[in-house]
């Protein structure tokens, strides 16, 4: 009981528990309008299919709670994607491990340009990646005819439906935590941790705060940035590798196109722009009620070209009420 | 053993063609508090810079520093940390939305190199240094919803916890009311007893004089008077020191007033709670007012209600007689009322800017065409007009705001609220950061505006001085309400810190 | 009268017009054929004027110390409601529908929706105190879904003939939506340089405090500037319709990036106050002529794109330095003429 209080006191801002009361209430709305009931395997569904988006959120909270904004995450996701699936297939198969760890340090490279730029020449981090995101997607185009590759290496099928342990359903059914939304939940627990219980991450914390007072206590600012432009693409190379084995195919042009939708869960999830303020728990809470509120249109059967229109509503609502409540502070 | 704590031998510093420092020389013992003043721009900063190794000093052959007796070859912050040298800056550099204990023990944490976060650790530690410098807070409470007072005791809790030995204030009395005021000086006596040496930089003279064991006055980069027997130096021989001449004397303001006229300004039943409460005031054209209050006495708060920048609770305001309702800056501007605010670089000026643009940013309305474009040849003419009017230092209207000293950007600031042709002209704080030579001439030009223009003026200040130098009636603010009221003529200026609590 | 000539000479938009100049010419050398071609100039004429307009409706929204990530979005939007209200026209018109009326039509519900989605926008920022990034970002999603909703992705086609006219054909030589470009650049430089609007746009963008201080109406200045560049995108969006003949959602997203990159080109400052228009202007036909020479060398699309953002990287690297060496020539100068005692 005690852990629970503590945890809600800790909640600075409340987001969090706000948001979770908002879930509770929309799976309670959808429930009744719709007649279907959320089951666990519901649950365990939702968690396989926005495995790789709670990946990339991770990276865009790290980014956000430094003050700063990264757009190229999704142009990271994409090339990867593509370059280890391809370098797979032309090389033998390979395995999940392997794919990790090579769209893992391409990531690493790619995101590498970006701390440069904004390190070292202090330049906007929104117009930089905005320019790299085009760098990097046009790169991967230019020299590839056609972006896309239906067929997969065999460990991909297996990666994506394998599960930690099953269980059955009523109906005989199995479902499970899948292996996706496991690698999805280390991560996050792992940078949960990272963010509250290490040097790097209260740095993290402490720059978006305040840059001069994170300067004055002799945190280096330049090094702490370069962590986290290299973990974004670390974090964007796995959450391709998470995509590709949901989906079985590399669509780079899908992946590109999550940029706005991830900022968005972040941003729901309490991360204020400016810097120093989000958690991990925040963000995946902002994914959840993105795909739960996608769910619901799909179980009302809502058509998906009214996904954007209400993924847009409400991130403006939200951010118009976060607003509201800190001017009456 | 000795008592010194800290030696500067011979430190010059260069900047390009700039010489900041010259053969600059200074001793501090331990348990000694030592206070530095200076006119601005006379080097302070940069000797402070250069004591926490922050700035490098010219390689020169003479030049070393030596602490406890021991010369330091090199010396970079980090050495000067190791050596207990920390510094509290004006702006106290604190992370706004983390809690106290992790502002307190961040330095500690990367100077250990600690990697891993014990959350209890951290917490226990805050508390403890917190006792010691008596604030009564909870170190998870987050330092944005402190007062400046505590978040400036938290930035000291900090400077302790990280061993300090020579702790460098600049101007932390700069927005700290009586009692904080007080409390700061406790805590700074106990560390003195501990054997921290401290310097502290100030340009209140009469708290410096109060507190130090030892004054050093600097002048254009070079020391050029250390006091070590404060108890016969007086405030004016300070004066003297730091800027090299005579103190102007002034002959009071003590214009004849028409009360029967109607006033140009009134204010009945003021209140905004928190703030000011049941404030009456009246205002007669050709009068200086002048409102002197220790920080937090709501005077700021109290002109931001008249100029339309905040709402009030209740009360009514009245203009020429005329009740009116004053709800954003333009409703002000258009009773004629202008402020000139405290903070002239964040509030009063556009300063990359140029000062063409500054001046006319409030007369925009009146220069169009009839078409409804701005007249270019009218802005250009309206601007040089005020530049001269004013006898503002500048080679170039279309120059930059910033390349001008601070008194002359205080000019652009008057120049653009007089463009409006006022009646009631609010001065927040008009010669803070000028030099006292600058001082004495805004001062000048107050009056002959007040004299000329037959407006009235209200001035705010913290300075008991420039109260009595410049006003022809005062009023004494303290916890939002006006406490003491006289004529000039009819008071001294033992009456004014009777009633201000500081005697 | 030499310094006057020197003055003149310094003043950014001289600078930029040689710049443009010096791209034109080099071009001219390397493909001369190609390049000089009658069918490459107005083919480049062609496609400014959109680009143009949009770079303007982005460059107000970056001074005011913002951003408008939903202009691309309002544009397609806005050309969807004119087709709309164009279909509308036609079914009653029948067999005699009026040019005039078509062309009044598309051009006014254009305007129209351009200006009220800006003004959403600005009420979200000025109002609701929404940071604009954000507030963008969202409307954007809203004006693309809305735009999916009622199209479901497809292109609205089939336009009258008079409609391609506008963005296709060339008076004197010159295509008319050049003149619309003209007239909309002609406006913007007398907005910015010679209304009281423009000059409290580049105050509040430098300085929202000082802003408020001196009297400005900070949130008036906000909801304009928004409202404006609404109406610029809408403008944008009518010259796609005419160009593309048809118009649909994604149309024009390569202008997101482009539009940023020729802004910062241009001299805007990426945290406001600070922008000439005619820079921009001269930046924007600059682009073009990289982007034609481009094709000509045989650049793909994505090709471009790399270079885009190397271009726009590159620009901003040397905008950092560029003052840091200023200041030490400056000071050199100085230091030779005033000897070694310099006042700081």
């Amino acid at each position: 009981m005690n852990i629970i209080t503590k945890t809600i006191k800790r909640t600075h801002s409340g987001q969090e528990v706000f948001l979770f009361l908002l879930i509770i209430v929309l799976i309670l709305v959808i429930a009744t309008i719709s007649n279907t009931t959320y089951r666990l395997e519901n649950f365990f569904d939702l968690l396989k299919s926005s495995s790789s988006y709670l990946v990339l959120a991770i990276a865009v909270l790290l980014v956000m709670l430094s003050g700063g904004i990264d757009v190229s995450f999704s142009s990271i996701a994409a090339v990867t994607a593509y370059v280890t699936i391809h370098y797979q297939n032309t090389h033998g198969g390979g395995n999940v491990w392997q794919a990790f760890l090579i769209a893992g340090l391409l990531g690493v490279g790619l995101g590498a340009i970006n701390a440069v730029l904004i390190s070292f020449f202090n330049l906007p981090a929104l117009i930089v990646t905005l320019a790299t995101s085009n760098i990097f997607f046009g790169l991967l185009l230019e020299n590839v005819p056609t972006a896309h590759i239906s067929k997969v290496p065999e460990w991909v099928g297996k990666f994506g439906s394998g599960r930690i342990f099953e269980l059955t359903n009523a109906a005989g059914n199995t479902y499970g935590l899948s292996y996706l939304a496991f690698t999805s939940l280390v991560l996050l627990a792992i940078f949960a941790i990272v963010l509250r219980y290490t040097g790097l991450g209260r740095n993290i914390y402490a720059i978006g705060s305040s840059r001069e007072a994170a300067r004055r206590a002799g945190i280096s600012i330049w090094r702490t940035q370069f962590f986290i432009y290299c973990f974004v693409g670390f974090l964007s190379g796995i959450a391709s590798i998470l995509n590709t084995s949901l989906i079985s195919y590399v669509n780079p042009f899908n992946i590109q196109a999550v940029t706005m939708d991830v900022i968005a869960a972040v941003v729901l999830g309490g991360a204020a722009l400016s810097g120093g303020k989000g958690s991990i728990i925040g963000s995946f809470l902002g994914v959840a009620i993105l795909f739960l509120i996608k769910n619901s249109l799909v179980q009302l059967g809502v058509p998906s070209t009214w996904d954007s229109i209400i993924v847009g509503s409400v991130l403006i609502i939200s951010i118009a009420i976060t607003m509201i409540r800190s001017e009456s502070n | 053993m000795s008592q010194e704590f800290l030696k500067i031998h011979h430190i010059y510093k260069t900047f390009d063609a700039v010489k900041a420092l010259v053969d600059v020389n200074l001793q501090i013992e331990k348990s000694e508090i030592h206070c530095i003043i200076g006119e601005n721009g006379c080097g302070k900063s940069t000797l402070m810079k250069i004591i926490s190794g922050v700035l490098p000093y010219d390689p020169l052959e003479q030049s070393y520093i030596e602490i406890e007796g021991k010369r330091m070859e090199s010396y970079t912050p980090a050495i000067a940390m190791h050596a207990g040298i920390q510094v509290i800056y004006q702006d106290l550099a604190l992370f706004p939305n983390l809690t106290i204990a992790e502002n307190i023990l961040t330095p500690d944490r990367i100077a250990n190199r600690k990697h891993f976060i014990n959350h209890r650790n951290m917490h226990a530690q805050a508390a403890s240094a917190l006792m010691e410098v008596q604030l009564h807070a909870d170190p998870s409470q987050y330092v944005n919803t402190l007062s400046i007072a505590q978040q400036q005791l938290v930035a000291i809790s900090r400077a302790i916890t990280n061993n300090v030995r020579l702790l460098i204030m600049d101007e932390p009395t700069a927005s700290l009311g009586k009692s904080d005021v007080d409390h700061l000086v406790q805590i700074i006596l106990k560390l003195k007893e501990r054997g921290v040496a401290i310097i502290f930089i100030g340009h209140k003279l009469d708290e410096v004089m109060k507190i130090a064991d030892a004054i050093t006055v600097i002048r254009d980069g070079q020391i050029v008077e250390r006091l070590d027997n404060v108890s016969y130096v007086t405030e004016r021989d300070l004066a003297k020191y730091m800027t090299g001449k005579d103190e102007v004397s002034y002959d009071p303001f003590l214009p004849v007033i028409d009360t029967t006229q109607k006033p140009v300004l009134e204010l009945q039943q003021f209140t905004k709670k928190g703030h000011f409460s049941n404030i009456d005031m009246k205002l007669y054209r050709g009068e200086i007012l002048g409102i002197i209050g220790l920080v937090g006495a709501g005077r700021t708060e109290l002109m931001a209600s008249i100029f339309g920048l905040d709402n009030k609770d209740s009360g009514t305001l009245l203009v020429d007689g005329k009740m009116v309702e004053i709800k954003k800056v333009q409703d002000a501007i258009h009773h004629g009322i202008a402020l000139v605010p405290e903070n002239r670089l964040t509030e009063g000026l556009f300063t990359k800017k140029s000062i063409k643009k500054n001046i006319n940013v409030t007369m925009l309305s009146a220069l169009l065409s009839k078409l409804g474009l701005l007249k270019m040849d009218e802005l250009e003419r309206h601007s040089q007009l005020w530049v001269d009017a004013l006898k503002i230092k500048t080679p170039n209207h279309l120059n930059p705001a910033t390349s001008l000293s601070g008194g002359n950007q205080q000019r652009i600031v008057l120049a653009k609220w007089l463009a409006t042709h006022p009646s009631i002209l609010i001065l927040d704080g008009p010669t803070i950061g000028i030099d006292i030579g600058a001082k004495a001439e805004i001062h000048q030009l107050i009056r002959q505006l007040v004299q000329e223009k037959h407006i009235a003026v209200i001035m705010i200040t913290d300075e008991i001085a420039e109260v009595m130098q410049n006003s022809s009636r005062i009023l004494v603010m303290k916890e939002g309400q006006f406490v003491l009221e006289a004529d000039r003529k009819d008071i001294s200026e033992d009456q004014i810190k009777h009633a201000l609590g500081i005697v | 009268m030499n310094t006057r000539i020197k003055r003149y000479v310094m003043k950014d938009s001289v600078l930029y017009f040689f710049l443009l100049l010096a791209v034109f010419i080099v071009l001219s050398i390397i493909e001369p054929r190609a390049f000089l071609s009658k069918f490459n100039l107005q083919s480049m004429a062609f496609q400014v004027p959109e680009f143009g307009i949009l770079a303007l409706a982005m460059m107000i929204t970056i001074i005011t110390g913002g951003i408008d990530l939903s202009i691309i979005a309002n544009a397609n939007l806005s050309g969807i409601f004119a087709s709309l209200v164009m279909y509308q026209y036609l079914k009653v018109a029948g067999n005699e529908p009026n040019s005039a009326v078509i062309i009044l039509i598309i051009t006014s519900v254009c305007m129209l929706s351009g200006l009220v989605m800006g003004f959403f926008n600005g009420i979200l920022i000025s109002r609701l105190k929404i940071p604009a990034i954000l507030a963008t970002l969202g409307t954007m999603k809203v004006f693309d879904g809305i735009s999916t909703v009622i199209t479901g992705g497809q292109p609205l086609r089939n336009y009258p003939p008079v409609v391609a006219k506008l963005a296709n054909e060339a008076f004197l030589g010159i295509p008319i939506s050049f003149f619309i470009l003209l007239a909309v650049a002609g406006g913007m430089w007398l907005l910015m340089g010679r209304t009281k609007l423009g000059y409290t746009i580049y105050m509040f963008g430098e300085n929202p405090l000082a802003s408020k201080f001196s009297g400005l109406d900070n949130k008036a200045i906000l909801l304009k500037t928004h409202i404006i560049s609404g109406l610029l995108a809408g403008l944008g969006g009518l010259i796609m319709m005419s160009r593309f003949n048809s118009i649909k959602v994604g149309y024009g997203n390569s202008y997101q990036l482009l539009t940023v990159l020729v802004a910062i080109m241009g001299g805007v400052h990426p945290n406001g106050g600070k922008g000439k228009i005619l820079c921009v202007f001269f930046s924007v036909l600059t682009l073009q002529c990289i982007g034609s020479g481009f094709n000509i060398l045989g650049f793909t699309n994505y090709v471009r794109n790399i270079i885009y953002g190397t271009v726009l990287i590159l620009v901003m690297v040397i905008n950092f330095l560029y003052p840091l060496i200023k200041n030490k020539l400056a000071f050199q100068q100085r230091r030779k003429i005033m000897g070694s005692q310099v006042p700081a």
